[in-house]
């Protein structure tokens, strides 16, 4: 990733931060952001960035405007011109910074703040910004100032030196914004497994009973109450939760029916695992009955033992320690969030994901039950919907190259801006699958770009997300595509498959479809070749609806 | 207070600590230039919470000069 940082004020102390983790850009001088960013041929453009960081000081953008007119007119100045900039630079995410402008002129108390109106300012015009560019976003500058305070965010020593605003810590916070960020997505986790005695609530239900439990809206129990409402909001941004408890079902089945502080409801647990059964076995069946790996999973629980047991057996998973004071419950919930769930933006597939992770432990459930794997399939009812890629496909295409890692036989990751420039390519065609079952819209799961020219097909990517894997869904989504390339007059096409520490799931995939093997490297790269004009059939489980020509 | 002093000073001028001693100097590192100092005064004051004065700062020149601010 390349990332951009600019700014009005010395900031190489923030830019060499960031360069820990990402290629970084910072303009010489800092009197120029402006100029940088409207300029077409500047040396921030020629760097092509995909994300654009602006910090803004308030103190130095305003300091020569004295009365709310004027910084109502600079300020307006500003963001018309950086309408401009989003506007000129569809394909660039930008994050805009609000504004902190602490006050430090000396008037008397009764006089209105100059200062904090024109934060309020700003903060609407970006507001309005944001809402109308896709790719104008804020960076939520003074909620950093915040956390740490004015006096230790910035250091006028550093200033007076060497025209720096931040202290070294002020700075450090930003630069870790700025990789939170930056990293959201990548390595978010996707499953938050809570405890429940202790954890979701004070005391043990099986000793206290439904009356005893510490959780209410006001006094003492209201520190697992807003605990809880912190974690349904992250389930609610696309994290699948779920409950790991030794505890008696039918207890905790009457807390969800009839205790009225029980914030979140059943239905908000994709899985719950209640029974005396070790935890680090649930944690693994979970794992199992989610298709996740157990790197993806974040286990919360109040009992250093087995917070202790689950790092030993199942060392992958994601235990943070718990406050020994509850009544930070609270904020403990907003940490989890920064370090394993933030994300900048969430897409509409990521809301339903609880929704589809369910709907997946269902069909784990029903696979029980069905004498045999075939049967199962055919009982799924699944219909795959394979259609070119549109424009409004691109960011999902671009998540989906970023983050799978086990049905992908190349394993490119790709930026929106990547993917939007194949989709005017004449040498690229990107290929989307949508996958509906009785159980459910999985949404767009799979994707196959192919690289053509005159002569031949090859195929740059194929990949599909795990939630579909083990249901022969790519037999069927390969044969479509073999015969649409048939169809246009292409007789042979070219595949590969790019070994990683993650994708051994598809490593025998085109021999097991009947693939040739052409070429293997000394690090085990194969190159296939399959004749398109003798494909074998492939087991029809899924109805097929190509919208290709649509 | 030593080891924490000299774990600073080579995280910030990124010299490995093996290579520092109370001794060294401004002169025999390349990376230990003006924009290191300040970070370095910056990071020594919010980590020992002290305070050097900004009139001083120019006689700092080698690590040894921090440790009377730090024995204060």
């Amino acid at each position: 990733m390349k990332v951009a940082v600019v700014s009005n004020t010395n900031i190489q102390m923030i830019s060499n931060m960031v360069s820990n983790f990402s290629e970084v850009y910072t303009p010489v001088g800092y009197g120029v952001w402006l100029q940088e960013l409207l300029e077409e041929s500047s040396n921030l453009y020629q760097f092509s960035p995909q994300v654009v960081f602006i910090l803004l000081d308030a103190s130095e953008l305003l300091q020569t405007r004295n009365t709310i007119e004027e910084i109502q007119e600079e300020l307006n100045f500003f963001s018309n011109y950086l309408a401009t900039v989003w506007t000129n630079h569809p394909d660039i995410d930008f994050y805009i910074s609000d504004i902190d402008y602490p006050e430090k002129k000396i008037r008397p108390y009764h006089v209105a703040s100059l200062e904090y109106e024109a934060e309020t300012i700003w903060v609407s015009l970006l507001a309005k910004m944001a809402k109308t560019y896709k790719n104008c976003n804020i960076f939520k500058y003074r909620k950093l100032v915040k956390e740490i305070g004015e006096n230790k965010f910035y250091s006028s020593k550093l200033w007076y030196l060497g025209g720096i605003k931040y202290s070294n810590a002020g700075a450090a916070l930003i630069a870790r914004r700025i990789e939170c960020i930056m990293q959201a997505g990548t390595r978010r986790k996707k499953c938050l497994l809570l405890d429940l005695d202790n954890t979701l609530w004070g005391g043990v239900l099986g000793e206290c009973g439904i009356e005893g439990i510490e959780l209410s809206n006001v006094k003492e129990g209201a520190r697992f109450y807003d605990f809880q409402r912190r974690l349904k909001e992250i389930k609610e941004t696309g994290v699948v939760l779920g409950i790991v408890s030794k505890n008696n079902a039918d207890d905790v089945q009457e807390v969800f029916n009839n205790h009225q502080y029980m914030l979140l409801k059943e239905q908000d647990f994709v899985i719950k695992k209640i029974n005396w059964i070790d935890k680090a076995d649930n944690i693994r069946q979970v794992a199992q009955e989610l298709n996740i790996g157990l790197d993806s999973i974040v286990f919360v629980d109040d009992n250093p033992v087995e917070r202790e047991a689950i790092k030993q057996l199942a060392p992958e998973v994601e235990v943070p320690d718990f406050p020994t004071d509850t009544t930070t419950l609270e904020n403990f919930a907003i940490d989890l969030w920064h370090r394993y769930f933030f994300v900048s933006k969430v897409m509409a597939e990521d809301i339903q994901k609880t929704r589809m992770y369910q709907a997946n432990a269902q069909r784990s459930e029903a696979f029980k039950y069905a004498n045999n794997a075939e049967s199962f399939l055919r009982s799924l009812n699944t219909v795959i919907k394979i259609s070119q890629a549109r424009q409004q496909d691109v960011e999902r295409i671009a998540q989906l190259t970023q983050k799978t890692n086990q049905f992908n036989v190349t394993t490119k990751r790709y930026s929106s801006e990547d993917i939007r420039l194949m989709l005017y390519s004449s040498q690229y065609r990107v290929f989307v699958a949508a996958v509906e079952d009785k159980f459910g819209d999985n949404g767009m799961v799979a994707v196959i770009i192919l690289h053509i020219d005159l002569h031949k097909v090859t195929m740059d990517s194929f990949l599909m997300s795990c939630r579909v894997m083990g249901r022969q869904i790519e037999d069927q989504l390969l044969e479509y595509i073999e015969k649409e390339m048939h169809q246009i007059g292409y007789s042979e096409m070219i595949t590969n498959y790019f070994p990683t520490a993650k994708n051994m799931p598809v490593k025998e995939l085109f021999e097991r479809l009947g693939y040739d093997i052409v070429n293997i490297d000394e690090i085990g790269n194969k190159t296939y070749s399959v004749n398109l004009l003798e494909v074998p059939e492939r087991v029809q489980y899924a109805q097929v609806v190509g919208m290709v020509g649509e | 207070m030593k080891a924490k002093l000299l774990g600073i000073v080579s995280k910030i001028i990124k010299v490995p600590l093996e290579n520092l001693s109370l001794e060294t100097s401004r002169q025999e590192v390349e990376s230990w230039d003006s924009f290191a100092q300040l970070y370095l005064i910056s990071e020594i004051e919010e980590n020992f919470n002290i305070v050097i004065p900004i009139e001083e700062i120019t006689q700092i020149y080698r690590i040894s000069d921090f440790m009377k601010y730090l024995k204060e």
